[in-house]
């Protein structure tokens, strides 16, 4: 298949039911769908499930893609829903919780002057130990780099609320590296 | 601070992330400009956001570099045959066909003619760098996923607009080399030495990497 076809030519030909068309799609994004749902599930094993669904709804839906988001947005929106229906099956962690607050309390003296030393190791943890909520919209924003916009249609919530969740996500990983030591002065 | 400077600078730090990655419009971009003129303080406050972002890319990088997987599962699914039988690329120099045959980010993805050429020749200079520099670090075995031998090696996030020249000159410079990507998140893995190399060798070419902000956006290491 020609390298340079984009995602909306290929997505319009797997609505033709083509299916080279959605193994190129699938061997061109499979990596960043399924990093997407694992850091959602914390479950490589359930992660690697639920990226084959999302290219089977892409197989099956592809024809409701009407190219008014990146195709990027589209399948990030699909593996949102996957993640968190099989989060709601699973009837894992709520929403909003707080698994930080033992976050010092893991290290030893050693360790902890360890993070202390390295603060980028120490806020990719705190990051880690946000709630899936605040951890999936730190990834849309700075790892998938989502406008305000897209990260809208990939939640499927107001673009308020996508401010203000991340600007929340952000005050909570102040909070986190402050109880792990470090004040960063913000907020 | 009244009622409605408070409300503007909330705002405003609400939009800093999306003033890092480049996501805003440019009205939008200039008024935050303008604000950060004035406001110091909040200016400040770029250095934790691109904290932030470089933390979250770490994070992720795992997942980034992961090998592919076979389509065969959801082929299996949907009812059809794979098209493709035989994923595992037969050379280096297939390798970096197929690695540049899927970009996945907008800045690396098909945006007109002149991004397919930037893409040609970014596949062309890195991929010389690769097979003329690394000879030995594809096997037979492994070589189609981008497998290669131990190493200390870092991820990188290029500027997206770096050109390949440039780049290659900065790492030729430094005696690094890309090893792997762009994986998603727009990352590559570059090998900076020998599984074996000391800290403070790390911490040099780290530094070196780093300090080359204009073409490179962030350097993690691997987790």
């Amino acid at each position: 298949m020609d390298r340079l076809i984009a995602d909306d030519q290929l997505i319009a030909r797997v609505a033709a039911a083509d299916s080279v068309a959605l193994e190129t799609l699938y061997m061109r994004h499979q990596n960043r769908v399924f990093g997407f749902i694992a850091r959602i599930v914390r479950d490589e094993a359930v992660a690697e499930e639920l990226t084959n669904e999302v290219f089977v709804d892409v197989w099956k839906h592809a024809g409701g893609y009407e190219g008014r988001s990146r195709a990027t947005t589209w399948l990030l929106s699909i593996a949102h829903n996957r993640a968190i229906s099989a989060l709601r099956k699973r009837r894992e962690e709520p929403w909003d919780d707080d698994t930080a607050a033992g976050l010092p309390d893991e290290a030893d003296d050693s360790e902890v002057a360890l993070q202390k030393a390295d603060k980028g190791r120490l806020l990719r943890r705190c990051i880690d130990a946000l709630s899936s909520e605040y951890r999936e919209i730190v990834d849309l924003v700075y790892f998938h780099e989502l406008s305000v916009a897209e990260a809208s249609a990939v939640l499927g919530i107001p673009e308020g609320t996508v401010k203000t969740r991340l600007f929340n996500a952000r005050k909570r990983l102040s909070v986190l590296l402050k109880d792990a030591g470090v004040d960063r002065g913000w907020p | 601070m009244s009622e409605d400077t408070k409300t503007r600078r909330d705002a405003v730090e609400m939009m800093l992330p999306f003033y890092v990655t480049g996501q805003l419009d440019q009205a939008e971009a200039n008024e935050i400009d303008d604000y950060l003129k004035h406001h110091p303080d909040v200016a400040s406050q770029l250095d934790l956001v691109r904290a932030e972002r470089e933390s979250a890319a770490a994070g992720n990088a795992i997942y980034a570099s992961r090998p592919a997987r076979s389509f065969d599962r959801v082929a299996a699914m949907i009812g059809k045959a794979p098209a493709h039988r035989a994923r595992t690329a037969a050379s280096p120099l297939d390798w970096i066909r197929q690695l540049f045959a899927m970009p996945s980010s907008p800045a690396l993805g098909l945006v007109g003619a002149a991004a397919a050429i930037v893409i040609l020749l970014q596949a062309a200079t890195i991929g010389t760098l690769v097979v003329s520099q690394y000879p030995g670090i594809f096997t037979g075995a492994s070589g189609g996923n981008g497998t290669v031998d131990a190493g200390t090696t870092v991820v990188v996030r290029f500027a997206d607009d770096a050109s390949a020249a440039a780049i290659a000159d900065v790492l030729s410079g430094l005696g690094v080399k890309i090893i792997d990507g762009p994986r998603g998140g727009k990352l590559f893995t570059v090998r900076i030495g020998p599984k074996t190399m000391n800290e403070s060798e790390r911490e040099r070419i780290i530094a070196a990497l780093k300090a080359r902000s204009d073409l490179i956006v962030f350097v993690t290491q691997t987790p």
